[in-house]
């Protein structure tokens, strides 16, 4: 997997994560209201449901940068450690199988 | 006339802020070590203003309409954006920016044929704010934040990188009738990959490899070219890139660099690294003239 193999730079993903990221309105909206804000932002079907379900591979294959996965994950389940990091593991674990995740990586 | 004082480069790892206490306790001791270490050094050479060079994490910029360099030229910066400070777990500060010097940057570096874009916000993250925290008490030192695209395709080479800090350091010593004393902090890497499929590993052999080239004082020409932005894409794409900004700094030094610390910091997913330049490259001659 690399960034060029599908980035998008025109996705409205991209708007939407760096506008969200950087204002509280729009945080909260992210979490409580994401259907109609994915709506303003133009985002399609499968943009809304992959980011809505953290579908990593799903992102990737849609144009998103990966930088933005892990922003992406914290803006839906929390920006704390305990609330963003078993969700991540599951999700990387779930999205690149043994390479993501972290006990393949933990050495003496 | 202003001084670069003192040219080093340091980690930016969330980790520091957020999740320190999750790394393993040895690498953790190791890399605040280095901090403690590289902040004495920096304080010691009493400078009055910081220029910190670093990535834009998409968040000043958007991945659609990145710029390959960036300068805030604001009065007072503030950090860390909203929401992410929970994350850093840093609270909201402010800090003197240096507005004169920061517009002569963008502006003279033009006329050395090197695109700055002015930003009157900077947005940061861990890229300015965890470095800050631990190298300016109190945020008393003004500060300068100078982004780098290391993230967006088509990035700048290492090549053109240095030779843009090379025209930063030109018109500071040239252009720039101010005294002040200025310490160069170049913020980022090691290697990392956030969000791609080694998320949470580190390319140990890859840092150590790149620290010695600098340890060893090799020729930057010979580190810009071995070190190319597929290297670093090899050892962990989309982060480790973030050593463009190590570069940069380099160009402000001459010799050997001294390692004060690495660790493989796997929990704070990226490679902790710390270096001081204990020699500065040659002022520049006081003339106006191309250098890039």
């Amino acid at each position: 997997m690399s960034i060029m193999d599908h980035f998008d730079k025109t996705s409205p993903l991209h708007r939407m994560v760096f506008e969200v990221r950087k204002s509280w309105a729009l945080r909260a909206r992210w979490k409580n209201d994401f259907d109609a804000l994915a709506r303003e932002y133009g985002l399609s079907e499968e943009e809304k449901r992959a980011a809505r379900a953290c579908d990593l591979p799903g992102l990737h294959a849609l144009g998103v940068h990966p930088f933005y996965f892990n922003p992406i994950i914290r803006l839906t389940h929390g920006e704390d450690w305990d609330e963003f990091q078993p969700i991540t593991v599951e999700i990387m674990k779930r999205s690149y199988g043994e390479a993501g995740d972290p006990r393949t990586y933990e050495r003496s | 006339m202003a001084r670069i004082v003192a040219a080093c480069a340091t980690t930016h790892s969330p980790g520091l802020g957020g999740w320190i206490e999750h790394e393993d306790e040895a690498k953790r001791t190791c890399v605040l070590a280095g901090l403690e270490i590289l902040r004495d050094r920096l304080l010691a050479t009493r400078p009055d203003l910081i220029i910190g060079i670093s990535t834009d994490h998409m968040l000043t910029s958007p991945p659609y309409n990145m710029p390959d360099f960036a300068i805030g030229v604001a009065e007072r910066h503030a950090g860390p954006a909203p929401g992410i400070d929970l994350w850093l777990r840093i609270k909201p500060f402010a800090i003197d920016g240096h507005r004169p010097l920061a517009r002569l940057l963008v502006n003279e570096a033009v006329k050395l044929g090197v695109n700055f874009v002015p930003h009157e916000k900077v947005d940061f993250d861990d890229n300015f704010s965890v470095p800050l925290s631990y190298l300016n008490p109190g945020m008393r030192i003004a500060f300068i934040p100078v982004l780098v695209n290391s993230f967006v395709p088509p990035q700048p080479s290492p090549q053109k990188c240095y030779q843009a800090a090379l025209a930063l350091k030109t018109v500071i010593e040239t252009k720039w009738t101010g005294a002040e004393r200025i310490a160069i902090v170049a913020t980022g890497g090691l290697s990392h990959e956030p969000g791609g499929p080694r998320n949470f590993d580190v390319d140990e052999a890859f840092d150590r490899w790149f620290l010695q080239l600098l340890a060893e004082g090799v020729a930057h020409e010979r580190i810009l070219r071995e070190c190319s932005l597929e290297r670093m894409n090899q050892a962990g794409e989309g982060g480790t890139a973030e050593l463009l900004a190590w570069m940069m700094a380099m160009a402000f030094s001459q010799g050997p660099a001294e390692i004060l610390a690495y660790e493989a910091t796997h929990v704070w997913r990226c490679g902790s690294g710390l270096v001081w330049w204990p020699s500065l490259a040659r002022v520049a001659p006081r003339a106006a003239g191309a250098v890039v």
